[in-house]
């Protein structure tokens, strides 16, 4: 094994990483604020993903258009989203929430599928389909523009969190609701925004995935669940967890499929999963939650 | 000011309230008192629209405020810190200062900046430590900046749910002393308590809560002076001994 | 109509209906159809157990079912088992499959659990697909074999039929005999209440395990019945997520937690599919919408709104009249047995304060992260005594309690029971060295009966396991009998005789309260802890609560209780300790206490001192 089969490999697994990186942000963002995992969280990569094909192929839109289109769409979605399968359960237990998101990732899977059939679609890509070559190490561009606009996105985010009172408001909500109610903070709207940015961030996994892979009703599945480990990986409820649990993943998914398994490549990330609630509950970058009785 | 007419809340099948009346006057401190679970926290939590009332009426400066939603009664100009200070943890003080500012609409500024300052002045260990974050305090610090949150909102009443929970008796006198000073600047305060004496001393008047209902009402100086009060909330036991000798006599002859 | 052709009535409207059904519908696809929808009914069965029962939420049920037709299918075709051996191979693999994917994840709840069963289930396709010489990967295993009775072959739908009812009854009559046992009660106070449970003497991490097992076990079963029924054929595509959601689904509409709306719900929605053909591609769009349609609008599901019906109401006071009438014959009886009332609830115990030290806690320390929530206690409670920990709020009381009884592991210090170290042993163990609780904020098994409640204090007293109370054994029902008896008692004792029968959280906050204390003394404990009682209770009940405490003292049993309410700790305590920022400060009797200047400065007030 060459050293540049594995940056190249490296190079891929944190694509492939900052892809459940972004799908485990939507998760635990919605997560502190409402207590609840979506789990048709992936679908929020898969829908944009089919919405950016179809501007693009069909309309003919150019790719910053067909951006533009996909996150405003993905943001009223996102709304949309909250408003028929969270915000009726509310103030029910955690299983109803969970089912009712199962059942709007399956409405949305085969919604996918009778508009736009069941082949699989190949997006454009916005990037030359020449890998780049640097000093021997040949990287796939996509790759590049994934890993930069995810680095872009966290970076806004940062700002979004550390620097606006809109973004304090959020943080408040999903600390303390009912303090936060109190205070005169609007919950019912943060957690709408909630929704909102990570249907957002769902949009840009998927316009970023869209290029490498097909397009298919069952990305988001598989792109969803990993993320959900990703979160876990890296301690649940965490910001930084869910990013940096999510290139972890990737990177040892790829080097697994490659050097112990490629049938099994998407065990892997479960087994990591199982080995890490087993070893480190808290996540490999966690921290011990204290106990409460 | 405020005035509550018989509010009744209930917990899912349980009956937390039963019929509440009371009244806060401009500038006063109002002390409510009561044992655990006599329905203090239920009281202000039915204030602030936390709860709603199944029965009774809540008016403040005039207006029928039952059954408003919280968020709007907070920007009515009712403050609360609540029971446990519940400071956001993962948010520095400083952002906990601000986060208090909420209700207040178009505020400027150097209003807001001015503020802080009053409370900085009021609360000199906040300003040295509003870079860190809520659950680096210590129990004193939280309970200040939970103070001094409410003072943020710049409301016409605070109500204060128990600020000298799990406090030191250094720190609580602390405590009294200031919400004495805010008093004085102007702020109309409803004081939860279960430190009774501690309560009655600053307050005006004091309401005694027991199982839901209003006990004993009274002015401060009356209820400090009350026998019944003296036995049930101001620790003075004078008919336990006699108990506890009833159950000694038991036992011996047991 | 008496109890015997009561019991008789539902069996034999069975045997009738199973008779008959193939006469009727004489359509081998419709056969099959049902044969599929019992199979699937097996599975939700399964599901129902840990879900409804235990409140774990599984997504991994096909997974299982699909273990169960693959090892049987294997084991069959390969190796030439038998296939009436299959139903058990399929049982076994399948539970020892649920134990495998239990022991990590049942750390976990909620969502986190959900996560790994699904990942489970993925490993689960993963393999199948690509371990091709034992499953021979997605081309799936053909001609797999039917089960023979001597030289007849079970072939037709039919006839197989009869196969997949059978199995169907005897397993719904095992899931409805567990939720009534002590097994069953076991399951469901850990769905009310983890850490109730626990401190009441379960043992939770064995129950959910069991429960995971078991209910792999029923999908095993179900997944056997598809394996040689039907097509005869399987392939890994079928046992994928989206069919674990399925079986979810149908549990959940059929009515979480009802054995026979597992049955309702699988049935339904099997057969659904066929009469919403014509919807054709949007068919899965429709079907997705309603789950979320019956989250919203039928919580409950359709064994919920069932039960709410008038008639169903009417139907259950008239099935359960005699049961009632039993019960009342026995309390009576236990009461007049006891003669003196209340006297005689408790195995007597010399209780004359011989000064036995009954617990002994040695420096024990609780550090959360910075903070000493308790910074090194000593103190020893005396056998027959009525012990108070005192002290402000947030100076280490509750959390000393749940050091005690297991919730909290010590971060230094040693405790001792009746000699026993028990310092981070787990709760039920510490329970069943006869260490009992109540909580400050009532922790009750709140959808129970106050019956049930009772009846799970008795937990570590009794034995019976999975399967003498699926089964239910003689041994099982003498002990069910006992138990009753106990609680009954109890309940007597608190004075919550008449309410057996209503559900544990629609008591007044009172009764709650006494409730959890005979669920506390049923598991006959010889140190109760008693974290508040009187928290919220109105004078007349503090007085009432004040003489059941020197009742239950006399009794024998020894009591450290916590209290805000001085009238109460001083007038009822042997003994106090006072303890502020984690430490002790004080011990003594309560006219030491009183006169303790530390104490009045930290705690009691000025006033104090001047009475």
């Amino acid at each position: 094994m060459d050293w540049s089969t594995n940056l190249q490999m490296v190079v891929a697994g944190l694509a492939m990483g900052s892809i459940y990186a972004l799908v485990a942000l939507g998760f635990v963002l919605i997560f502190n604020a409402v207590n609840v995992v979506n789990f048709a969280q992936g679908e929020f990569a898969m829908v944009p993903a089919f919405v950016a094909v179809w501007l693009m192929s069909y309309l003919n839109l150019s790719f910053a258009m067909t951006c533009v289109i996909t996150v405003v769409f993905m943001g009223i979605f996102g709304i949309v989203f909250e408003r028929i399968a969270y915000y009726p359960l509310r103030n029910r237990s955690f299983l109803p929430v969970i089912i009712s998101t199962i059942g709007v990732g399956i409405f949305l899977k085969n919604g996918a599928q009778l508009i736009f059939g069941a082949e699989p679609l190949s997006m454009p890509r916005p990037t030359s389909p020449e890998a780049l070559n640097f000093f021997g190490v040949f990287v796939d561009p996509q790759y590049i523009v994934i890993i930069l606009c995810t680095l872009a996105l966290l970076g806004f985010q940062y700002f979004f969190f550390e620097k606006t009172m809109l973004g304090k408001k959020m943080l408040a909500t999903a600390q303390d609701k009912q303090m936060a109610r109190l205070l005169g903070i609007r919950v019912a709207t943060m957690i709408a925004v909630t929704f909102v940015y990570s249907s957002i961030l769902g949009a840009a996994a998927g316009i970023l995935v869209g290029p490498i892979f097909f397009v298919t009703k069952d990305m988001g599945a598989m792109i969803g669940v990993k993320a959900f480990c990703s979160s876990i990986v890296g301690g649940f409820g965490s910001i930084p967890g869910a990013i940096l649990g999510g290139l972890f993943l990737g990177v040892i998914e790829v080097f697994a499929a490659y050097y112990v398994s490629s049938a099994y490549r998407d065990a892997f990330a479960f087994i990591i999963l199982i080995l890490v609630l087993l070893l480190r509950p808290q996540g490999i970058f966690g921290e011990k939650i204290a106990e409460k009785a | 000011m405020l005035e509550i007419k018989g509010i009744e809340t209930w917990y899912g099948a349980i009956q937390a309230l039963k019929g509440i009346s009371l009244d806060v006057k401009q500038g006063e401190i109002v002390a409510l008192l009561g044992a655990n679970g006599a329905g203090k926290s239920t009281t202000i939590m039915t204030v602030t629209g936390m709860l709603k009332p199944a029965k009774g009426r809540i008016e403040f400066l005039g207006q029928d405020i039952t059954g408003m939603e919280a968020e709007e009664i907070a920007e009515i100009g009712i403050a609360c810190v609540p029971e446990g200070r519940r400071i956001f943890p993962g948010l520095t003080v400083l952002d906990n200062l601000m986060l208090g500012a909420t209700p207040r609409k178009r505020v400027s500024k150097e209003e807001i900046q001015k503020d802080l300052k009053r409370i900085f002045g009021i609360f000199p260990q906040l300003e040295e430590f509003k870079g860190r974050l809520g659950w680096q305090l210590s129990g004193g610090q939280l309970q200040m900046l939970a103070i001094g949150r409410g003072l943020m909102a710049n409301s016409k009443i605070l109500l204060l749910d128990e600020p000298s929970l799990g406090l030191a008796p250094v720190v609580v006198q602390e405590v009294f002393r200031v919400i004495q000073e805010i008093n004085k600047a102007g702020t109309t305060i409803l004081l939860v308590e279960q430190n009774a004496r501690m309560a009655l001393l600053i307050a005006n008047r004091g309401f005694v809560l027991e199982t839901g209902r209003v006990m004993l009402a009274d002015t401060a100086a009356n209820l400090l002076a009350n026998e019944e009060m003296k036995q049930h909330y101001l620790g003075a036991h004078a008919h336990i001994k006699e108990a506890r000798q009833r159950r000694r006599d038991e036992k011996a002859g047991a | 109509m008496n109890t015997r052709i009561k019991s008789l009535l539902v069996p034999a409207v069975l045997v009738v209906v199973v008779l008959l059904l193939p006469r009727f519908i004489t359509s081998s696809y419709w056969l099959n159809l049902i044969n599929l929808a019992i199979s699937f009914s097996i599975a939700c069965l399964g599901l129902n157990i840990v879900l409804g029962y235990t409140g774990q939420l599984s997504l991994a049920q096909a997974a299982f079912w699909g273990v169960g037709a693959y090892t049987s299918a294997i084991l069959t075709t390969q190796l030439g088992l038998p296939v009436w051996a299959g139903i058990f191979a399929a049982f076994f693999v399948a539970a020892l499959c649920g134990v495998l994917l239990g022991i990590p994840t049942l750390k976990l709840s909620g969502h986190y659990l959900a996560m790994a069963t699904i990942g489970f289930g993925i490993i689960v396709q993963l393999i199948l697909v690509n371990e091709i010489w034992l499953t021979n990967g997605s081309d799936g295993i053909t001609k797999i074999p039917s089960p023979w009775i001597g030289s007849f072959e079970l072939k037709d739908p039919a006839t197989f039929f009869y196969v997949a009812a059978v199995s169907l009854i005897l397993l719904t009559w095992g899931a409805i005999h567990l939720k009534n046992s002590r097994v069953g009660r076991a399951f469901m106070a850990i769905r009310e209440n983890e850490m109730a449970a626990g401190t009441t003497g379960v043992d939770t991490t064995y129950y959910k395990i069991m429960a995971f097992a078991l209910s792999a076990g029923y999908a095993g079963v179900g997944g056997w019945l598809f394996a040689h029924g039907g097509s005869h054929y399987i392939s890994p595509d079928t046992f994928s997520f989206d069919q674990s959601v399925i079986l979810l689904v149908m549990t959940v509409l059929g009515g979480n937690g009802s054995a026979i709306g597992s049955i309702v719900g699988g049935t339904l929605l099997t057969l659904l599919p066929e009469v919403l053909r014509f919807l054709k591609d949007s068919y899965m769009m429709v079907y997705a919408a309603g789950i979320v349609l019956i989250m919203i609008f039928m919580p409950r599901g359709i064994a919920g709104l069932v039960s709410n019906m008038p008639i169903s109401l009417r139907l259950r006071t008239w099935w359960n009249a005699d049961s009632v009438a039993t019960l009342q014959v026995a309390a009576t009886a236990s009461s007049r047995e006891n003669s003196g009332g209340s006297q005689k609830a408790f195995t007597p115990r010399d209780c004359s304060g011989s000064g036995e030290v009954l617990l002994t806690v040695k420096g024990l320390a609780k550090h959360f992260g910075g903070l000493k929530a308790v910074d090194g206690v000593d103190m020893a409670v005396r056998r027959g005594e009525i012990q108070a920990l005192i002290g402000p709020n947030g100076s280490g009381k509750t959390t000393i309690l749940n050091m005690l009884s297991g919730l909290y592991v010590p971060t230094a210090g040693e405790i001792s029971l009746g000699g026993a170290a028990i310092a981070g042993k787990k709760p039920h163990i510490i329970t069943s060295l006869g260490m009992a609780r109540t909580f400050q904020n009532i922790r009750l098994f709140g959808e129970l009966t106050v019956l049930e409640n009772v009846l799970i204090g008795r937990h570590c007293h009794s034995r019976a396991g999975l399967f003498t109370s699926i089964l239910r054994l003689p041994s099982q029902k003498a002990e069910e009998a006992a138990i009753r008896a106990k609680a009954l008692e109890m309940l007597e004792f608190v004075g919550l005789n008449g309410k057996e029968f209503a559900q544990a959280n629609s008591l007044p906050y009172g009764q709650q309260r006494l409730l959890e204390l005979a669920r506390a003394l049923a598991s006959d404990p010889q140190l109760l802890l008693l974290d508040e009682p009187a928290a919220g209770l109105n004078a007349a009940e503090t007085e009432a609560l004040v003489g059941l405490l020197f009742q239950i003292c006399t009794r024998g049993v020894t009591i450290l209780l916590v209290e805000h309410d001085m009238n109460l700790v001083m007038n009822v305590s042997d003994h106090i300790t006072v303890l502020n920022f984690g430490k002790k400060i004080a011990e003594g009797s309560a006219e030491e206490i009183e006169k303790n200047q530390e104490v009045i400065d930290a705690y009691l007030g000025t006033e104090v001192g001047n009475a």
